[in-house]
């Protein structure tokens, strides 16, 4: 059995958090000026907080945090490696996100004329959309990519439980769910009824995605003695059944309903959603920490 | 040319006695937590016959180490002969290789937070003198020899039920245990 | 980096010769010498923690003195104030009771050195003192191989190698031997079968190529079942006149009084195994047995290796190269003795327990008070004129391993000063009032022999005295100087004196011989091998009385024994105590000598038959209770292949429990052990419990 990798635990979860809400502005920028600018920028400072917050997390998994430099040295087949350095390049990305934000005009200024605007003005908007989306999205690839080398690395031999596309997925999905509910919660006030609706339903797939490719993976977990020590250690952890209720049954209620009864509107709806998601997450992560059973070397053959 | 020295136990000589184990601990001076080589016991009985027998095991100086794979920092090293080391100099105390070996290789020094493993003695080898475990098996059944000039025909790899790890190549090789014949009328069926 | 020679003291088959490497001073490693034949640059794991042993941080460094027994009140005292209150005490006794009597020491093996004989000496100073006679080891066997061959000698290990069938019987090298399995393997490799006969599927039985399982107790049944299979298949050795006594009466024996049906249905051994084994020993030449000391520790212990001595000669296998029943000798031990009979007109003593048996005077028995070791604290507490006041444990740790511990709480009560001298506290020293604590091997010269192999070997000193430790001879030394300060001509054991000059006053004219030296200095340049052949009686010209293997043997009718050697039932389990317990070695320990690394077990493991563990409801890790009589034990169940349903098993590992494992243990005597050690042994494998899970 494995420990409680808090550091882990946090670097994974916050850093797919940070990403996933560039993800989402990215996506929500896709048909330009649908993206509030004032939105942009909020997501764009909530998003650097929380990688910064993730980065420093992960220097607490180090015996030397500082030389933390050195673990770069080895891209040729460590994901660890990769994945720092993907890392460290959504960081710069974000960089150059975070200076187009603070140069970025709101686009509907409150209380502005739209008769004053020149088509100078137009078309220097025009332009810092352009580069505000080739931003996000240049950010949104690089810290995709970060998270699925962070999955990689642990999909290793020796753990049956991780051996497989689970990681990969499941990071990817965190990233999606927690990245549209934040994003929710930030442009509670600022996002049309319908990027609400988008982002809920974006929700509600990840949330089905995740309880389905879990169940998927649980009988494959089966077919292995490792694999089957993990899934009885999970199946008798309360904490895993608090995971189930906060992660995926309790969102599943309430997205259901929300969007059932168009409720895409209520604040503490949303934010109550994203409290259980994200505990639910943190949670789930750290199942997936405590639950890796390495192979034992039991015969020969 | 590049040549891979590895372990060969003959388990028809092992008496698990942990002479190997103790000599590791011993003269590496490693603190209790660091146990570079374990015995385990495997026992199998048929209605008249008993196979107990001893794996000693460490390190296995894999061909293909997992280990150096996923060090971030290139903190291992395989060397001509084929003794995987682990440079301490470079280790960031990631975790990567503990988390990864799947012979429970690496283990953290709680003195250095870095990673520590057997590094087959090779200061002693260099010296032309064999690895403590290998130096201390009373009855010869542990061995340090040159893979590549033995038939391995003759020989078992260590397995897992994960097939996965032979992936890894493990540099370990076992003689196939002789069970034995049992009699006595009290014998549990 | 400095390189010393040193020899492993603990009484075990292998009295390993130790290269031990210092630096500055500081003892750095320790490692087998290649050089020498046995060892072969090889120690068993109990050594090698050895440095550990040393450094240990729970070593007593200094004298202590315990305020009130059993307190664990234990405040450091000087050497002068320790020597101080024993003298004193000493002289004390002597003017109240006029005699030395009430002063006992209870030594053994902690250190088979031979200067540890110091404190037989000391006490033979002092006068007539109570001491211990006997051997809670292999008194049994010895006494029936001295019956059957004259006197008990083995073959030099390394012969075991030509053997083309190997009986391992009762005996389990692979944890209390471990230097003779390489020997066991390289005879496999040339084509030998080994089987081994045990109460229990051991790490031994493991390796071989074959398991027998015998009911406890029942082993020499066995081997006369066998022997009648040799009679009907007529494979009994075709010169046996020409050099045995008596086959004739013990053909008698077996054709009457033996049938295998009965053997089988006692031994647990099938007919069809017993006649299959007994015809392959007949067959097979050469055929070795080594006898484990295990088979002798029952009320028929003495029988049961008479009957495998016998069965042996049968075959013909006896003085054959790779062949006879190997048990153990001490043909190597033949020492001067100084040491323990320091020169006096009137007072001739010696060494009582692991004895130069032939110094056994009439003389001392009429002098010293001897008590069976087996049975001390009883027949101390008869002891009234008059009674035992002061007790000396050195090398011993009885009351983690004497049976009937509620007469030593008896004993303890009534004693004035119990003294122990060691290397770390112990359920003995527990009850003491001083400690006094004593050097490692690395730190004092002493003289070693094996009582299995045929070499003698110098110890010396690798390192100062760690602490105020000293070697147990400069303790001995330094109660004699004491004692004669306070009273001039108290004690005439040296005051003072060199080690290695007196160890090597020990090889005498016939160990000097014995050994192929000239002078005694010679034996400090390395290890020698006695100069005796390889294999034991080769000539076939035996040490009885009528230098013939004795199948019919007067000296055992005149000590009120069968002449032949007989099966005997060993005790019978009772309904309150169903279960016969066995205590066999632990390859981490040897008894109780066992020097912390960390190993901190809290309970006695109970090895038993999955159908007995299943019978009581029990599986692996469940708590459990035996009791008997004696006492009671808290056990943890662990299921083992291979033993019968009868009998439980718990090794003797280290435990931190309250209740120590001798508190189950009474005082059964074997059958055997008077008439050659002064004693009977310990019958300790006749101890009955019964059991309940928690």
């Amino acid at each position: 059995m494995g420990d409680w990798e808090w550091p882990l635990i946090l670097f994974t979860v916050l850093g797919q958090i940070a990403i996933g809400i560039i993800v989402m502005l990215w996506w929500l920028d896709r048909d330009r000026d649908h993206l509030d600018t004032q939105l942009f920028k909020q997501g764009v400072y909530v998003s650097g907080g929380l990688l910064i917050l993730a980065l420093l997390a992960s220097l607490f998994h180090l015996g030397h945090p500082e030389v933390a430099y050195r673990a770069l040295a080895h891209l040729g087949s460590s994901w660890l490696s990769r994945e720092i350095l993907l890392f460290l390049l959504t960081f710069l990305a974000w960089i150059n996100l975070f200076w187009l934000s603070r140069r970025q005009t709101s686009s509907h200024p409150i209380g502005a004329d739209a008769a004053t605007i020149t088509t100078a003005e137009i078309a220097a908007e025009g332009q810092q959309s352009g580069n505000r989306s080739l931003g996000l999205g240049i950010t949104s690839v690089l810290g995709l990519l970060g998270i699925a080398s962070s999955a990689m690395i642990y999909v290793l031999p020796r753990v049956p439980a991780w051996n497989n596309v689970g990681p990969v997925l499941f990071f990817l999905l965190t990233t999606g769910l927690l990245g549209a509910l934040v994003t929710l919660v930030l442009g509670r006030k600022l996002l049309h009824p319908t990027q609400k609706k988008l982002l809920l339903q974006c929700s509600l797939g990840c949330t089905i995605a995740s309880l389905l490719f879990y169940v998927i993976y649980a009988s494959m977990l089966s077919a292995s003695m490792e694999g089957a020590t993990s899934l009885n250690f999970l199946l008798s952890s309360p904490l895993f059944w608090a995971r189930a209720l906060l992660g995926w049954f309790a969102p599943l209620l309430l997205l259901v309903s929300m969007l059932k009864n168009s409720q895409v509107a209520k604040t503490n709806l949303i934010l109550t959603l994203t409290l259980f998601s994200v505990l639910g997450e943190v949670l789930g992560r750290a199942l997936f920490y405590l639950s890796a059973t390495g192979i034992q070397i039991t015969a020969l053959f | 040319m590049v040549k891979q020295l590895g372990f060969v136990l003959d388990v028809n000589r092992c008496l698990g006695c942990g002479a190997c184990a103790k000599a590791c601990q011993n003269r590496n001076q490693l603190a209790p937590s660091l146990v570079r080589r374990k015995i385990r016991k495997i026992e199998k009985f048929s209605k008249d016959h008993i196979e107990m027998f001893y794996l000693s095991t460490a390190c296995n100086h894999c061909g293909n180490p997992e280990c150096l794979r996923v060090c971030p920092s290139g903190a291992y090293a395989k060397r001509r002969d084929g003794i995987v080391l682990h440079l301490s100099e470079k280790c960031t105390g990631c975790k990567s290789c503990v988390a990864s070996c799947p012979f429970g290789a690496p283990l953290i020094n709680p003195q250095t937070n870095k990673a520590s493993k057997c590094q087959l003695c090779y200061e002693r080898l260099d010296r032309g003198m064999p690895p403590f475990c290998v130096q201390a098996c009373l009855t010869g059944a542990l061995r340090l020899k040159e893979l590549k000039d033995i038939p391995d025909n003759k020989l078992l790899r260590l397995t897992a039920p994960a097939p996965s790890l032979r992936l890894t190549r493990p540099s370990v090789f076992y003689k196939p245990p002789r069970a034995t014949k049992v009699s006595g009328f009290l014998f549990p069926k | 980096m400095k390189f010393h020679q040193s020899i492993c003291p603990r009484n075990c088959y292998d009295t390993c010769s130790i290269i031990s490497t210092t630096h500055k001073g500081v003892l750095i490693s320790v490692e087998g010498n290649p050089h020498h034949e046995y060892t072969s640059g090889k120690l068993c794991p109990k050594a090698l923690d050895d440095v550990k042993k040393v450094y240990s941080p729970q070593r007593i460094r200094y004298p202590m003195r315990q305020r009130g027994r059993y307190s664990g009140f234990w405040e450091r005292i000087s050497w002068d104030e320790a020597l101080t209150l024993i003298a004193e005490k000493i002289l004390s006794l002597k003017e109240t009771y006029g005699s030395s009597l009430p002063l006992a020491l209870n030594k053994y093996s902690g250190n088979f050195g031979v200067l540890h004989n110091a404190m037989e000496g000391l006490f033979t100073g002092i006068g007539a003192t109570t001491r211990t006679v006997g051997s809670p080891c292999w008194s049994a066997g010895v006494e029936a191989q001295t019956y059957d061959f004259g006197t008990f000698f083995c073959s030099d290990p390394l012969d075991m190698a030509k053997a083309n069938l190997i009986w391992l019987w009762g005996v389990n090298p692979a944890w209390t031997a471990v230097h003779q399995m390489p020997i066991i393997f390289d005879a496999i490799d040339g084509g030998a079968k080994v089987v081994c006969f045990d109460t229990h599927f051991s790490a031994t039985a493991a390796r071989a190529h074959r398991y027998v399982q015998v009911r406890p107790g029942t082993d020499g049944l066995l081997a006369l079942g066998f022997a009648k299979v040799l009679l009907e298949e007529n494979l009994i050795d075709s010169n046996l006149s020409s050099y045995t006594l008596g086959h004739e009466e013990f053909f008698h024996y077996l054709e009457n009084e033996i049938s295998l049906d009965n053997c089988s249905e006692i031994t647990g051994v099938s007919i069809s195994t017993i006649r299959e084994l007994a015809l392959e020993y007949g067959k097979t030449h050469p055929a070795c047995i080594w006898a484990g000391f295990g088979l002798q520790r029952y009320t028929n212990g003495g029988q049961t290796l008479r009957a495998i001595d016998a069965l042996g000669a049968l075959a013909g296998h006896l003085g054959e190269q790779g062949g006879g029943v190997q048990y153990a000798q001490f043909q190597t031990w033949r020492f001067s003795g100084a040491i323990q009979n320091p020169a006096h007109p009137f007072n001739i003593s010696s060494n009582t327990d692991h004895p130069s048996i032939d110094s056994l005077t009439q003389n001392q028995k009429q002098t010293d008070r001897l008590l069976n070791i087996n049975r001390f604290s009883e027949e101390a507490l008869s002891c009234t004129d008059p009674p035992v006041k002061i007790l000396w444990i050195s090398g011993r740790n009885p009351l983690s391993q004497d049976g009937n511990l509620q007469q030593w709480k008896k004993l303890i009560n009534q004693l004035d000063l119990i003294v122990v001298n060691d290397l770390f506290h112990s359920k003995s020293s527990e009850a003491a009032d001083l400690f006094l604590p004593i050097t490692t091997h690395y730190e004092h010269w002493d003289l070693n022999a094996g009582y299995w192999h045929y070499w003698v070997g110098v110890n010396e000193p690798a390192i100062l005295p760690i602490g105020e430790s000293r070697s147990d001879i400069q303790i001995a030394w330094d109660v004699s100087s004491k004692l004669n300060e306070l009273e001039p001509g108290s004690c005439i054991f040296p005051t003072s004196g060199d080690e290695k000059e007196t160890l090597l006053r020990e090889l005498g004219p016939q160990m000097l011989d014995i050994l192929g030296l000239k002078k005694p200095e010679e034996i400090l340049k390395a290890p020698v091998r006695a100069n005796f052949p390889s294999t034991a009686w080769e000539n076939r010209i035996f040490a009885t009385p009528s230098g013939r293997y004795e199948f019919f043997s007067s000296q055992a009718s005149n000590a009120r024994l069968s002449p032949l050697p007989i099966f005997v039932p060993p005790l019978n389990p009772s309904i309150d105590a169903p279960l016969r317990l066995l205590t066999p070695h632990h390859y981490s320990t040897i008894n109780s000598q066992v020097y912390a690394s960390g190993a901190d077990n809290s309970d006695y493991v109970l090895h038993l038959a999955p159908e007995l563990a299943q019978r009581h409801n029990l599986a692996v890790g469940d708590r459990a209770q035996i009791w008997n009589k004696s006492g009671l034990l808290e056990v943890v169940i662990q299921p083992l292949l291979g033993i019968s349903a009868d009998t439980v098993i718990i090794f003797q590992e280290q435990v931190e429990a309250n209740s120590p494992l001798n508190c189950l243990i009474g005082t059964p005597l074997t059958d055997m052990g008077q008439l050659i050690l002064g004693a009977p042994g310990f019958a300790l494998n006749e101890t009955f419990v019964n059991l309940r899970k928690l």
